[in-house]
């Protein structure tokens, strides 16, 4: 029963009827010029990883052309679809280039606005994907000159399928301007409309290209609408996620009487700092006007009301027919494209000038000597003192370029000045290399903000140029009032209940743990928890009967408390395995065994998940998330120095000397996991098979130890870093951390964004050539409470919530309204095809996990991992001898695991 | 019967005024520290009901417990170096102040005070004292030519101790030093030119016959924050340098309470140390007001 089944008949049917004739009709007629390059009524598959070239001519003259692509993306996951695309032949048109391809994405809702919980809060809606041909004129493929002659244009997917209709190539025609525009629907009588305003909440989408263009709500000020000073109103589209460069949404209007519109919005962009940020507005799925082609929304600190107009502020009218229309706003950087190119560039001949001097004076150069570096290093002066004079000429023309408010040149005379010192001064560059360093970082930051074009929106409105527009602000009486309801009402919210329930039957209780990203690998939060709500509502309860009463908390604080004062919920979500270790050792939770139909439950996942879960032969939860430790590279700095992802240590060692040698690093951050990793690849174990002794002391743990300590003493790794800084800006090409570093890369380094991958982490060749690549997991678990007297619901409701289908709408309904950055890592062997991974990247992470193992917990488990990193504190900061110290602290564990286990009536170690 | 009335007659709106505060305190104040104590006879852990084990969890504390002795000796530490110094500190600072003009006295005060106004404060010091070789310290010593490799300043038991006493320091200003700063402005200004007629040679004189007697209220407050103040260490510690720290080098008594009594869930063990804690406090106060008697007698 998905929920948005049970609104097709309503909202999403009369949207398709809307749209059964696509948006963009111009392709569907060709223009005369226009230049067919492939064409297939029925479309043609391009799956995942395909590479599809079409070859075409150009007989004439050369002309200036805008690639289009007729597409329809496959259904399916949250991802959207990517394309490498390049034209080569005569002469290499377009560098190979990756583009997006949008899905179409709907708001799920049943009504007007957006669904509400019990508590009459609005729900992030659900995002409903609908597949339909539309046309892509992509930004890489915009202007493109070309001279006559045979080419191949490439098509390569590097993420999902698409179908592909037509591709082909329109002459850039001088689009009319408003002027012409105007003229030509004044002659045709056209007159200015009366008395219509028609105004729209932004956040009511009728549809958009990214899920990440999200929408929030703010409550801090009535004049933001709609807006409830006690529940939550969703009420703004957009923010720092709808900047990207072909990212777009629409609205449609129903238009009472034809003639002549203004448009307004109500925008704020506080987010680029000072600057203004770019739109192109499409009217029916065609730009107007030339000047619609890039609209500036200039910087503002407040929600502001904007009319659509030119420079002098005379608003522009839009003819309309009656009927309905549709506008649409998308993203687009078109005027700073050769900045954006040039400034690239820059960045690129410092980066690489900057590593020809690491190797040569290295990562901490001796200031006293002189390296001779403008002999040494090859066009040394001539690279600074040109990248000087190219930051100059590029800071002069954006000086000049519309929405610029002098920030970001400002930083390029700045990273100017220092080249000219430099270039002056070679002597002096090991001395200031961190100040080198770190100029090209801020010019790469400037590059970031450059492309980056934040924009949120509030309201639209159509209106009759007679109308005034809607009044933006509110009165200070108005505000505060607003404000005085609101901290009222702070005292009387119940904000740990997610999901009341008016039924008169006992619901069951169960809490969803809030966890921070490092617990378990996965942050748990309230969006998550109404996520698990709403799953409740259209799935648990209709098929059980069991009403079901949520509450978020923090299960590490409130869990133990709560059971001990018989407070406790019947079950709980999320947990993460540091809590319920010491709830399952006294003896406060059910042996799931015990149940009905674990032994087919049991079969949802790989065994390794359940190591940490069980203890005894009993089990006490069933896993939910499980994440491990990946390997992420920088492949383009890989690719340059000739290097591959290691598979083994050695190749790691070896890779890591490289990388040395050229003044960079490898980031594995001090975690016990990593030790771990060592000892199961030595084929070790942490504890004897019932628990009662650790096995700190023997070979294989000594020498995982060893070896974990000598990444640092022998080979020197970073002991602490900043591993998402540092690998973005490519001084840390290679990270051994968590998989949801890839979220975290994806999101907070978007400009590297085709620049690095993930590999499975290094292993040990064994003797029949196998490379075994176990490690440790990090786990959470789903509890039933042994003080609870509804185990068999509980057991139920555990049942439902980790079966594949379930968790599959968990994880898609994560991604799809809070992006990259809520990618889920299943232990639900089902769910992984089902997410947003490559096809690449989900071949990745399979052959990693198949290899995952886990340490089990034991009731001194806090104790072993303080130990560890004591004794590595010791190895590393004092260059102890590593196999004393681990036979000491392994000494200490021992003496701790004994006395716990009597003091918990276990028997005493043997 | 004829007593009790006559008795809640003439003192029954005392009690009552009285009772608001009385009752807090039994049920919040002294009703937990009973608890602790009798929890401490015991080996609860939470979960399963408490069994009485007698003085076994205080035989084990003094005699068994390495980390006890380690977390001990960090507080006595601290307590002898933060109190003493945060407290003269504050006196001294408050002194200096006292002779400013009025807006500069108020500006210097808030500026003081304003550390341990802001609760978690503390955890800008990590940016200075960053781990990582671009943290403020580490990237200045390494630029100065003095390290190659960075300092662990949080981690390394060579040097965490030290960092933390620099913040506690940095915090001492407290409510002991708003109550310096009012006891200067109360004092009484004729004795000061009685001294002087008398014969006063020097400021150091005025402040030691004159000034510190008038002041022997705001001292005795003052140390009586200072010392529960630095006995009760534990949550900057664990925000600087991990929780616990690398071989417990910051580990106090208030962090063993945590460590046992959230951690290992061993409650009647935490009781233990927390009952060794009072004792240890009530002793060193006594001890400060007999100092305080020699330095400001009645």
């Amino acid at each position: 029963m998905r929920q948005w089944k049970r609104l097709w008949p309503c909202g999403l049917c009369a949207l398709l009827l809307l749209y059964s004739v696509p948006p963009a009709t111009a392709s569907a007629e060709p223009e005369a010029a226009e230049r067919v390059i492939f064409q297939e009524p029925a479309g043609t598959m391009l799956a995942e990883g395909e590479e599809k070239a079409f070859p075409f001519v150009l007989p004439e003259g050369a002309a200036a052309y805008d690639l289009t692509i007729e597409y329809e993306a496959v259904k399916g996951k949250t991802i959207t679809p990517q394309a490498a695309l390049s034209i080569g032949g005569t002469a290499a048109a377009l560098e190979r280039q990756v583009i997006d391809l949008p899905r179409i994405w709907v708001n799920g809702m049943t009504g007007e606005r957006f669904d509400r919980d019990t508590l009459g809060n609005e729900l992030l809606p659900t995002q409903v994907e609908v597949t339909e041909w539309q046309t892509l004129r992509p930004a890489a493929g915009e202007g493109l000159t070309l001279a006559p002659g045979a080419y191949t244009l490439t098509l390569e997917m590097v993420r999902e399928t698409v179908k592909i209709r037509r591709i082909s190539l329109v002459p850039v025609q001088d689009r009319a301007d408003y002027a012409a525009y105007k003229a030509e629907h004044d002659a045709a009588g056209a007159t200015d409309t009366r008395g219509q305003s028609l105004p729209r909440e932004a956040e009511l989408t009728d549809r958009k290209s990214h899920p990440e263009i999200v929408i929030s709500y703010d409550r801090t000020s009535p004049a933001i609408h709609p807006n409830d000073p006690a529940q939550v109103r969703y009420n703004i589209l957009g923010g720092s996620g709808f900047g990207a460069e072909g990212q777009w949404v629409s609205w449609t209007f129903e238009v009472p009487q034809a003639g002549y519109y203004l448009l307004d919005f109500t925008y704020r962009q506080n987010i680029s700092n000072g600057l203004a940020v770019r739109r192109r507005l499409y009217l029916d799925g065609e730009v107007p006007f030339a000047e619609c082609g890039c609209v500036l929304f200039p910087y503002t600190t407040d929600f502001t009301g904007m009319t659509v107009g030119d420079e002098e502020g005379n608003p522009y009218r839009f003819y309309l027919e009656a009927g309905t229309h549709e506008i649409r706003m998308e993203v687009v950087l078109t005027e700073l494209k050769p900045q954006l190119e040039e400034l690239t560039a820059i960045v690129q001949a410092l980066n690489r000038m900057y590593s020809k001097i690491m190797v040569i004076v290295g990562e901490t150069p001796d200031l006293y000597r002189d390296y001779d570096l403008d002999k040494n290093v090859e066009g040394l002066i001539g690279v600074l003192t040109d990248g000087s004079r190219r930051l100059k000429a590029l800071g002069a023309a954006l000086d000049g370029a519309r929405g610029e408010s002098g920030s970001h040149t400002a930083r390029l005379y700045e990273a100017a000045r220092m080249l000219d010192t430099l270039a002056e001064d070679p002597r002096g560059i090991p001395k200031r290399l961190d100040n080198f360093r770190s100029q090209i970082n801020t010019l790469a930051d400037t590059l970031g903000s450059m492309r980056a074009q934040p924009l949120e929106l509030d309201a639209l409105a159509l209106r009759s140029p007679d109308e005034a527009p809607e009044a933006g602000g509110v009165s200070v009486l108005d505000y505060l009032a607003f404000r005085g309801r609101a901290f009222l009402h702070s005292f009387f919210q119940d904000y740990t209940t997610v999901n009341g329930t008016a039924d008169s039957a006992e619901p069951l209780r169960v809490w969803v743990s809030a966890n921070d990203l490092a617990v378990a690998g996965y942050a748990t939060g309230r969006d998550q928890a109404q996520i698990v709500s709403q799953l409740v509502t259209d799935s648990f309860t209709p098929q059980t009967g069991i009403p079901v009463s949520l509450s978020l908390v923090n299960a590490s604080d409130t869990l133990l408390p709560a059971i001990v004062s018989g407070k406790g919920p019947d079950a709980a979500i999320f947990v993460p395995k540091t809590v319920f270790v010491n709830l399952y050792f006294r003896n406060a939770l059910v042996d799931l065994t015990q149940m009905d139909g674990f032994g087919a439950i049991r079969e949802r996942f790989y065994p390794s998940a359940f190591i940490s879960l069980s203890t005894g032969g009993k089990t006490y939860a069933l896993p939910e998330v499980q994440s491990y430790n990946m390997l992420f590279y920088r492949s383009d700095i890989f690719a340059e120095n000739g290097l591959t992802p290691p598979d083994t240590w050695e190749a790691f060692y070896a890779v890591l000397a490289k990388l040395q040698k050229q003044g960079m690093q490898i980031g594995i951050a001090e975690a016990p996991q990593i030790y771990e990793m060592f000892l199961l690849q030595n084929g070790g174990q942490l504890y004897n098979d019932d628990i009662s002794r650790t096995r700190m002391t023997e070979a294989p743990s000594v020498e995982a130890f060893t070896s974990w300590t000598d990444l640092y003493v022998k080979y020197s790794l970073p002991k602490t870093f900043d591993a998402l800084n540092r690998f973005r800006t490519g001084q840390i090409p290679l990270v051994i951390a968590n998989a949801y570093f890839y979220g975290q890369v994806t999101v907070g380094a978007p400009e590297i964004a085709d620049q690095w991958a993930m590999a499975p982490v290094p292993g040990k060749r064994r003797e029949d050539d196998r490379i075994d690549r176990s490690e440790s997991c990090n786990v959470s678990g789903a509890i039933v409470i042994g003080k609870s007297a509804r185990h068999a619901d509980a057991f139920r409701f555990l049942d439902w919530w980790t079966s594949g289908a379930i968790q599959q709408r968990f994880a898609f309904e994560s991604e799809a309204r809070m992006g990259v950055s809520a990618r889920y890592f299943p232990a639900n062997r089902e769910v992984l095809p089902a997410l947003a991974w490559t096809a690449q990247e989900q071949q990745t992470l399979s052959a990693q996990w198949a290899f995952v193992s886990d340490i089990p917990q034991s009731p001194a488990t806090y104790y072993v991992t303080r130990n560890l990193s004591n004794a590595y504190r010791r190895v590393v900061y004092d260059y102890e001898n590593p196999r004393d110290v681990i036979y000491r602290y392994g000494r200490m564990v021992d003496a701790e695991l004994t006395r716990k286990r009597s003091e918990l009536g276990l028997e005493a170690a043997a | 019967m004829k007593t009790i009335r006559q008795f809640f007659h003439r003192y029954g709106d005392s009690y009552f005024f009285l009772s608001f505060w009385l009752i807090l305190f039994t049920l919040f104040t002294l009703v937990p520290i009973l608890m602790a104590v009798g929890i401490s006879f015991t080996n609860f852990d939470m979960v399963q009901t408490p069994r009485f084990v007698g003085v076994s969890n205080y035989i084990r504390l003094l005699l068994d417990d390495d980390i006890f002795v380690k977390a001990l000796s960090n507080t006595l530490l601290f307590a002898l170096i933060t109190g003493p110094a945060g407290y003269l500190l504050s006196y001294v600072v408050a002194w200096f102040i006292n002779d400013m003009g009025r807006w500069t006295k108020s500006v210097l005060t808030f500026l003081f005070y304003s550390p341990s106004l802001v609760g978690s404060a503390y955890l800008m010091w990590t940016y200075l004292f960053s781990n990582d070789s671009y943290g403020i310290l580490n990237s200045m010593l390494m630029q100065w030519g003095l390290i190659t490799d960075p300092i662990q300043w949080l981690y390394d038991p060579d040097y965490n101790f030290i960092v933390v006493v620099v913040v506690v320091l940095w915090m001492s200003m407290g409510a002991g030093f708003l109550s310096f700063v009012a006891g200067f402005k109360q004092l009484n200004a004729s004795y000061y030119e009685a001294a002087a007629i008398d014969g006063l040679r020097n400021r150091w004189q005025e402040l030691w016959y004159i000034t510190l007697p008038q002041m022997r209220p705001q001292l005795l407050i003052g140390a009586v924050l200072s010392i529960s103040g630095s006995f009760a260490i534990g949550a900057q510690c664990a925000a600087l340098t991990g929780f616990p720290s690398t071989d417990y080098s910051t580990h106090t008594l208030v962090l063993h309470i945590q460590d046992y009594g959230n951690l290992r869930l061993e409650m009647g063990y935490a009781s233990a140390v927390a009952v060794v804690l009072f004792v240890i406090m009530i002793v060193s106060w006594v001890v400060i007001n007999k100092a305080i008697n020699l330095v400001a007698p009645d």
